[in-house]
């Protein structure tokens, strides 16, 4: 697998998660072809110095999200046709979880909904000039 | 092998070491205990095994009693003077040989070979560090169902504190169970699947770290003014604290952080945000007395 | 842990054996210097074969050894040499010539020489070659190196300090049959020492003259006390440090 996981134990942040975030980035970027081979629950348990099991459960949640496809005996695979459609999909979600936070924390501030639609229209408008 | 302790207590007098820890390893597992220093963690360990007097309680390894034989599938490592000083390094690898049948002489030199050590010198002459490895790749050699490792990486440099940890690893994905003990969050941090934490000879902190982590979130709000009520929170099961600094509240959440939110929003707090906690967070809250840590946030 | 132990007894009867070679070493040396001693005697029973008028007689004894019998009319000195081949020789030296300010009986192995203090008359020295050397000073002496081994090995549970013992009792066997094994070895060891005390001394002793060992009624019952001597002091050291 070209894509380099990297994990940081000493984060807040559950390491499966980490793993599991990680993965899902690196297929909506194209970093992580569709059909690929994803290193055995073993191998990236050793390269990361990680629990085996953290793994394992890493790979059942991409499994379940349908990220990946494992067949026993040959290993874990990069889902999907190749298609754009499994790409964006998969980018889509990457997208959701970090406006998720965003919004959370502007609604906790006291901002409501149409305040939020306006900043995220303004934001929007910067990024997609041509679709004004 | 898993590992099911219940009950297990040892007294020094009338002080407990071991306060009944009851608590099931299952195998497959790296199990870290964590606590402080003199928390029981070796206690624990050696009543576990049988080398304590006159410690109660059971302990079952793979659903049975502590017997000789099963010492053929058991590898334990005590914290320090495991080696014979006067023994040459060779010699101890074939001691270990000749006790236990599934000792792989072989894979012992190897791995002491990748810890660099020379095994034509005595133990003595050997570095705190370099002790430790030389008991843990006997420990890895000998193709144990469990490994007792206690403080495995003392005394280690980073290499071969790293190397240790790949090793223990190893053995997990093996099948083998591992159970070891640490005062250092790191190692159990990034090794473990499941801790268990241990103050003065009580279990105060059992669980997955990764289901620990989700589950255990400081929520902050802040609310207008400093005449707020918190009664529906603080009565929740699922909330372990509450520090208050003025405006600022801050929630210890032991499960479903995600609805003390929404609590703590309705209670009028603004501003809600979730903090993560690592495993040094969560152990720091589990060990320390309430009111210490709660002197450090009402400061702050 | 049966392993240790034998590390254990094979260092301690190196050391055993160091000391023995060190013994040993002296014991060359002093025959060289008797060696030495020895030619000087012969020189001077030599000269006085030579000596005018010295009468030198051989004769064959009914047991097949030589007499020969030296007589030096002119000081008087008188020289009798029994040489019983195999069996060593009794050599008996008197006359005026001969000076000895004190008596003296001193056997090392199967030599043995008796001096007797000269009178003016003059004095005379016997040395037997063939003396009888009894096996139950060697066992005794061994039982006593025995005794000395035992006392390094004794308690060999209580020597594991620490986490020695707890090494020891993570093993796959039961803890009985692990004592039983140390102590298996260490009666070994033991016995192994005094083996060790005896090929000693009679090498050592053989340097001069071949000792002839004398077993009599008594060797099995001091053999049987040798033996149990250490064990028992082994036993004592063992329970008192359990």
């Amino acid at each position: 697998m070209p894509v380099v996981l990297t994990v940081d134990p000493r984060s807040g942040v559950p390491i499966y998660q980490q793993i599991v975030e990680q993965v899902k980035r690196s297929t909506a970027l194209g970093v992580l072809q569709s059909g690929e081979q994803l290193p055995t629950v073993k191998q990236l348990a050793l390269d990361l110095t990680i629990n085996p099991n953290t793994v394992a459960r890493a790979y059942r949640d991409l499994e379940r999200d349908g990220v990946i496809e494992t067949s026993p005996g040959r290993g874990s695979f990069v889902k999907g046709d190749g298609d754009a459609a499994s790409t964006r999909a998969a980018a889509s979600d990457v997208t959701r979880r970090a406006f998720e936070g965003a919004v959370r924390e502007a609604k906790s501030m006291g901002l409501l909904r149409a305040d939020i639609d306006r900043v995220v229209d303004t934001v929007l408008d910067r990024w997609f000039p041509e679709e004004r | 092998m898993n590992i099911t302790v219940s009950h297990l207590s040892k007294k020094y007098g009338s002080l407990a070491a071991v306060d009944d820890l009851s608590v099931e390893i299952p195998a497959g597992t790296i199990f870290g205990l964590l606590g402080p220093n003199g928390a029981g963690k070796t206690t624990a360990f050696k009543c576990m095994l049988g080398l304590a007097r006159g410690s109660s309680g059971g302990v079952t390894f793979g659903g049975k009693a502590l017997a000789p034989p099963l010492f053929e599938s058991i590898a334990y490592v005590p914290e320090r003077d495991v080696l014979y000083d006067w023994m040459r390094v060779s010699e101890l690898v074939e001691m270990n040989r000749r006790a236990f049948a599934r000792f792989k002489a072989d894979r012992a030199f190897e791995l002491l070979a990748t810890f660099g050590i020379d095994t034509r010198k005595r133990a003595r002459a050997l570095s705190k560090g370099m002790k430790t490895a030389v008991a843990a790749a006997i420990a890895f050699a000998r193709h144990a169902d469990l490994l007792v490792l206690d403080e495995p990486t003392s005394g280690l440099d980073p290499v071969n504190q790293r190397h240790v940890l790949n090793l223990m690893v190893n053995e997990a994905a093996r099948g083998a169970t591992v159970l070891f003990s640490s005062h250092q969050i790191g190692p159990v941090e990034r090794a473990a699947e499941r801790i268990a934490v241990l103050d003065r000879g009580r279990l105060v902190l059992e669980g997955g770290i990764d289901d620990l982590k989700s589950g255990r979130k400081i929520v902050e709000a802040i609310f207008p003014n400093e005449s707020y009520s918190l009664d529906g929170i603080a009565g929740d099961p699922r909330v372990g604290r509450i520090d208050r600094s003025g405006r600022i509240v801050r929630v210890m959440a032991l499960d479903a952080p995600s609805e003390i939110v929404q609590k703590l929003e309705a209670a009028g707090g603004t501003g809600v945000r979730i903090i993560d906690l690592n495993l040094e967070d969560i152990f720091l809250y589990a060990v320390a007395p309430a009111s210490a840590t709660a002197d450090v946030v009402e400061g702050s | 842990m049966v392993y240790v132990e034998w590390l254990r007894v094979r260092n301690c009867l190196r050391i055993l054996a160091i000391v023995f070679g060190v013994l040993f070493l002296g014991a060359a040396i002093t025959r060289v210097a008797v060696n030495a001693q020895m030619d000087q005697t012969q020189a001077w029973v030599a000269r006085e074969i030579v000596k005018p008028g010295a009468r030198v007689s051989h004769e064959r004894l009914s047991d097949g050894a030589t007499r020969t019998t030296v007589d030096v009319p002119s000081d008087g000195d008188h020289i009798v040499i029994v040489d019983r081949g195999w069996h060593g020789k009794a050599i008996t030296i008197s006359g005026p010539g001969i000076t000895n300010d004190r008596n003296a009986n001193v056997q090392i192995g199967s030599v043995r020489v008796h001096a007797v203090r000269s009178t003016p008359q003059g004095g005379s020295i016997e040395v037997e070659t063939d003396e009888a050397v009894s096996a139950r000073v060697l066992l005794l002496f061994s039982s006593f190196v025995a005794l000395i081994v035992g006392t390094f090995l004794a308690g060999p549970l209580a020597k594991e300090n620490g986490n020695h013992l707890e090494i020891a009792w993570t093993k796959p066997i039961g803890r009985e049959r692990l004592a039983l094994g140390l102590f298996a070895v260490d009666a070994v060891g033991m016995l192994a020492g005094m083996a060790m005390t005896v090929v000693f001394l009679v090498i050592s002793t053989a340097l001069f003259e071949l000792p002839r060992i004398v077993v009599d009624s008594q060797t099995l019952a001091v053999l049987a006390l040798s033996v149990f001597m250490p064990f028992a002091w082994y036993a004592l050291l063992t329970a008192a440090s359990a």
